[in-house]
């Protein structure tokens, strides 16, 4: 009797390795090298993003209401504060609007190719990732809205990533702080390229020859070259420039204009990108 | 019953990581409670409602996080053969255990994910920091023991309602043997 129970068991304890065996094994097989959600994963990512959006929207609701009561404290002087940089952007405009003028003026001499700026939408960030290893956020926008794989998102300050895949109602992001994101810019100044990659909280810029000059506070701006992000959008700030005996390149780090963790609205180009497809 | 209550606690705590903790600062860390639900299973559910559990949970982890599916579905599903493999032969299931046990699962599965992209995806990278990850562990060993005994809590409630259930329906045929 007991002899039997305990084939019973080992026959059972066959049985559950077996079948994990072949479950791990048809994982493998069936996800190897794909980067898209399957069926599963979009219904999934529908409907736990439903709840997240809702959960997402009642904490700002109460943040909201901090910020309009509680934070009033204050007030007035950030309100003289304001309309003095209001004066001091006027000014700046004028200027800027001069110079725009000239640009256009030359590139028609120059007779350049005119560019119209893509169109653009906001999303509201409803989730972020729940893993330490990549940096991913979800966001409320998706195919429904022309929101495409591929396409960069930024915010007014800076680059912020790149829709990586989606559901029927959100768009999960790939921030360009993730090691698996690269972005071919240039020092803004100097106008020397490289691809600048995430390091998983900043950046390292690679790719620049010894013979350049670099400096420490360097804005670092997109290229346009890569083809998916538009010219001239800000990246980076160049933290560190270290130069080694050996090798050819600079070592540079760089931290990002974008403070990833205080974000909360994005504004997707919707700049279609046959790289991504 | 049993993997209704828990489908909805997974999701529930997918939210909460994904939504409220990422609020937090960075200090107080961002618990993965997915995984210490995964773990409690492993070491007190049985094996075949375990497994459709950690492929679900593993599914939803994949869905929000990274870019790699299948990751999630793998790591969890290898975590929890293991744990079974490991209770059959010592006894990890006191609460003694459990912290020791939530931290070296977290520094196994965390290496069994840096394996799993090195040989299945080589072109891709993750981020990988030591610090974030023994603050993980810290914290995950630090509240295995509260969510542990929480969980205790909710099996035995869903196993006593489900015994008063039916042994409510056994006792409509003669209610003189109890």
């Amino acid at each position: 009797m007991k002899k039997r129970g305990k084939r019973t068991s080992r026959i059972k304890h066959f049985l559950f390795i077996s079948t994990c065996i072949v479950l791990f094994g048809v994982l493998i097989i069936s996800f190897m090298g794909r980067r898209e959600f399957t069926l599963p994963h979009k219904l999934i990512f529908d409907i736990l993003g439903t709840a997240q959006a809702g959960v997402t929207g009642i904490i700002d609701y109460g943040s909201d209401i901090w910020a309009n009561y509680i934070y009033l404290i204050g007030l007035k002087q950030e309100n003289d504060h304001l309309k003095e940089k209001i004066l001091e952007y006027q000014t700046k405009t004028v200027t800027y609007r001069e110079a725009l003028a000239t640009n256009a003026r030359l590139s028609k001499l120059l007779k350049l190719k005119e560019t119209l700026p893509a169109p653009k939408i906001t999303a509201r960030i409803i989730g972020h990732d729940p893993s330490q290893w990549f940096k991913t956020f979800t966001i409320d926008r998706s195919r429904r809205d022309g929101v495409m794989k591929g396409m960069p998102v930024i915010t007014t300050e800076g680059v912020v990533g790149q829709i990586l895949d989606g559901g029927n109602k959100r768009a999960k992001v790939l921030q360009t702080i993730d090691p698996n994101s690269a972005i071919e810019v240039r020092i803004q100044d100097t106008r020397t390229q490289g691809i600048i990659k995430g390091t998983g909280t900043s950046y390292r810029l690679l790719y620049v020859p010894k013979n350049n000059e670099v400096h420490k506070g360097d804005l670092l701006i997109t290229s346009g070259l890569g083809g998916v992000f538009p010219q001239g959008i800000p990246v980076a700030v160049v933290s560190s420039v270290v130069s080694n005996r050996r090798g050819m390149f600079l070592n540079i780090e760089a931290e990002p204009v974008v403070d990833f963790s205080r974000l909360e609205n994005v504004i997707v180009i919707m700049k279609s990108n046959q790289l991504a497809e | 019953m049993l993997i209704t209550v828990f489908i909805i606690l997974g999701a529930f705590l997918l939210i909460v990581q994904t939504t409220i903790f990422v609020r937090t600062p960075q200090w107080l860390g961002n618990p993965d409670l997915l995984f210490l639900l995964v773990l409690f299973m492993a070491t007190k559910i049985d094996n075949y409602r375990g497994i459709i559990l950690t492929m679900i949970f593993g599914l939803m982890m994949d869905t929000f996080s990274g870019f790699v599916p299948g990751l999630f579905p793998a790591v969890y599903l290898g975590l929890f053969v293991i744990i079974k493999y490991i209770s059959r032969h010592v006894i990890i299931d006191e609460p003694t255990h459990q912290p020791p046990l939530a931290a070296v699962c977290y520094l196994t599965s965390s290496g069994a994910i840096y394996l799993y992209m090195t040989v299945f995806n080589p072109s891709a990278e993750i981020f990988w920091s030591w610090r974030d990850l023994l603050l993980q562990m810290c914290i995950l060993a630090i509240i295995s023991l509260p969510s542990f005994h929480l969980l205790d809590c909710l099996v035995s409630k869903i196993n006593t309602n489900k015994n008063r259930m039916f042994s409510s329906r056994r006792k409509s045929g003669n209610r003189f043997i109890s």
